[in-house]
């Protein structure tokens, strides 16, 4: 018998041994039930849905809501110029002003051309939700990893949770931007780059917000999380663990300031509030987003 | 008119029958109820993610949990067995990667453990130093007894790199059998 017979000999009879050792709880199917309840207990209302409004009320945090009625925004560009980012058409707003969430893909590079802090190159990939209106926003699901292999395990991971989350709002499929300067796409992605997902419905920036906040506590217990606030199209660098997957938001507000940190407040309100959100989460606000 | 869009659907890969290693087979049709399922795969999923962590209290928590992920999204999953065994998987390689582990593998000293042959342990403790795609490659393959296509299917990674985190992994744990 050859070592790697033996080997596999021996993993097959330690499997088998240890697979007999499994007891099976009597009341698993209630503890299912209960985690389910437990879930949807804990998953914001979406939309401008009283219980958000209402809970954002109690906290006394100012919710931002409308918009000024667009027919069209400029095409808008999300990145820095190099490999990986992302470009949008046209969009148009909703009549009463909502912020349309119109595209949401996963993207990705090989690498974006920038670094860890210890000046290894990364890996990325993401889902994009670009608003489109005078206080538009978006948000970048990012992750980054080391390795094509971590990513392609992050964003099969993330799928499935992107989809229970946004499925209502998306007409499904995941799309790819391939860099530039490369063909290569992320392994993940369910959809080809000229059909990008759409959102069907009108959804308010801070709808999305509170969906953010939910794939963070979806995704938390095998994440660390960064909530990174930038200005549009900005990245200020990569601040996360070698697996780590972070939340980019990018916001251009009418009014500057205020408003813009208001948002942060409610974000960062939303990220402490989510009982679900258990992994310790670094909320950074770079000094070009307000 | 445009190309339509994808539908929204979660198309779930299709990893044909679920099988689980006692040569009990989940039916390939799709059960009605997540209720049915739940009968069908509970412990068979508990089984496999006992093999992958190591840990029984573990197991059963990351099989509620995904069946409990799995109410919400019942509606849009084609094949829900499928489905399962590839978050059970991911949630065990995610375990895996949780800062908890350590905390978790303290409690599971002296508990189950305790049980297992010396020859078993050794092999267990060399899977532990496998990295989560490894062990997850090994325990399909040896455990469930699949192979690398529909491995690669159920981790969602290419046939070459299955064929890659095998050989990997089994070259490590020649140096449990080796003097």
């Amino acid at each position: 018998m050859s070592v790697d017979e033996l080997v596999e000999d021996r993993l097959r009879a330690a499997f088998s041994e240890l697979a007999a050792t499994a007891t099976f709880s009597p009341d698993a199917w209630t503890k299912v039930k209960s985690r389910r309840t437990a879930r949807l207990r804990r998953r914001f209302v979406s939309g401008s849905g009283s219980i958000l409004l209402a809970a954002a009320a109690i906290a006394g945090v100012l919710l931002v809501a409308g918009g000024t009625t667009q027919d069209k925004v400029p095409e808008t560009h999300v990145g820095d110029g190099t490999d990986g980012d992302v470009s949008f058409d046209h969009r148009p707003t909703t009549p009463n002003g909502a912020y349309e969430f119109t595209r949401a893909f996963f993207y990705a590079t090989y690498p974006l051309g920038s670094t860890a802090p210890d000046g290894t190159p990364h890996w990325f990939a993401g889902v994009n939700f670009e608003a489109v209106g005078e206080d538009a926003a978006s948000f970048d699901f990012v992750s980054s990893a080391v390795s094509p292999e971590a990513l392609e395990a992050n964003c099969v991971e993330a799928a499935p949770i992107v989809d229970s989350i946004f499925g209502e709002e998306l007409r499904y499929g995941f799309g790819v931007v391939p860099s530039s300067a490369s063909a290569e796409r992320v392994p993940c992605a369910r959809a080809p780059a000229d059909d990008p997902v759409r959102l069907t419905a009108p959804a308010t920036r801070d709808a999305i917000a509170t969906r953010a906040v939910n794939f963070l506590a979806e995704m938390n217990e095998h994440k660390e999380w960064t909530l990174q606030l930038a200005g549009s199209g900005r990245d200020d660098g990569f601040e996360m663990s070698d697996d780590g997957m972070r939340v980019d938001f990018a916001l251009t507000t009418a009014d500057g300031g205020e408003r813009c940190a208001e948002f942060v407040d409610y974000l960062d309100w939303l990220m402490r509030t989510a009982d679900g959100l258990s992994v310790p989460y670094t909320l950074t606000v770079n000094e070009n987003f307000c | 008119m445009g190309p339509q869009p994808p539908s929204r659907r979660w198309h779930q890969q299709d990893v044909g029958t679920l099988q689980v290693a006692e040569g009990h087979e989940v039916a390939d049709v799709r059960p009605s109820t997540i209720e049915d399922l739940f009968e069908e795969a509970y412990r068979p999923m508990v089984r496999l993610a006992l093999v992958m962590t190591g840990s029984n209290e573990v197991a059963e928590d990351l099989v509620q949990d995904c069946f409990a992920r799995l109410h919400g999204r019942w509606e849009h999953v084609e094949n829900p067995g499928g489905y399962m065994r590839i978050s059970v998987v991911n949630a065990c390689k995610a375990w895996f990667r949780s800062r908890d582990r350590e905390r978790k593998r303290m409690q599971l000293v002296g508990a189950g453990e305790q049980v297992l042959s010396l020859e078993t342990k050794e092999m267990l403790d060399a899977l532990e130093a496998l990295s989560p795609q490894q062990r997850a490659a090994i325990v399909l393959r040896y455990y469930e007894d699949l192979s690398e296509a529909e491995i690669a299917e159920a981790l969602g990674c290419p046939p070459g790199t299955v064929k890659s985190h095998i050989h990997r992994g089994l070259a490590q744990l020649r140096k449990v059998v080796e003097p």
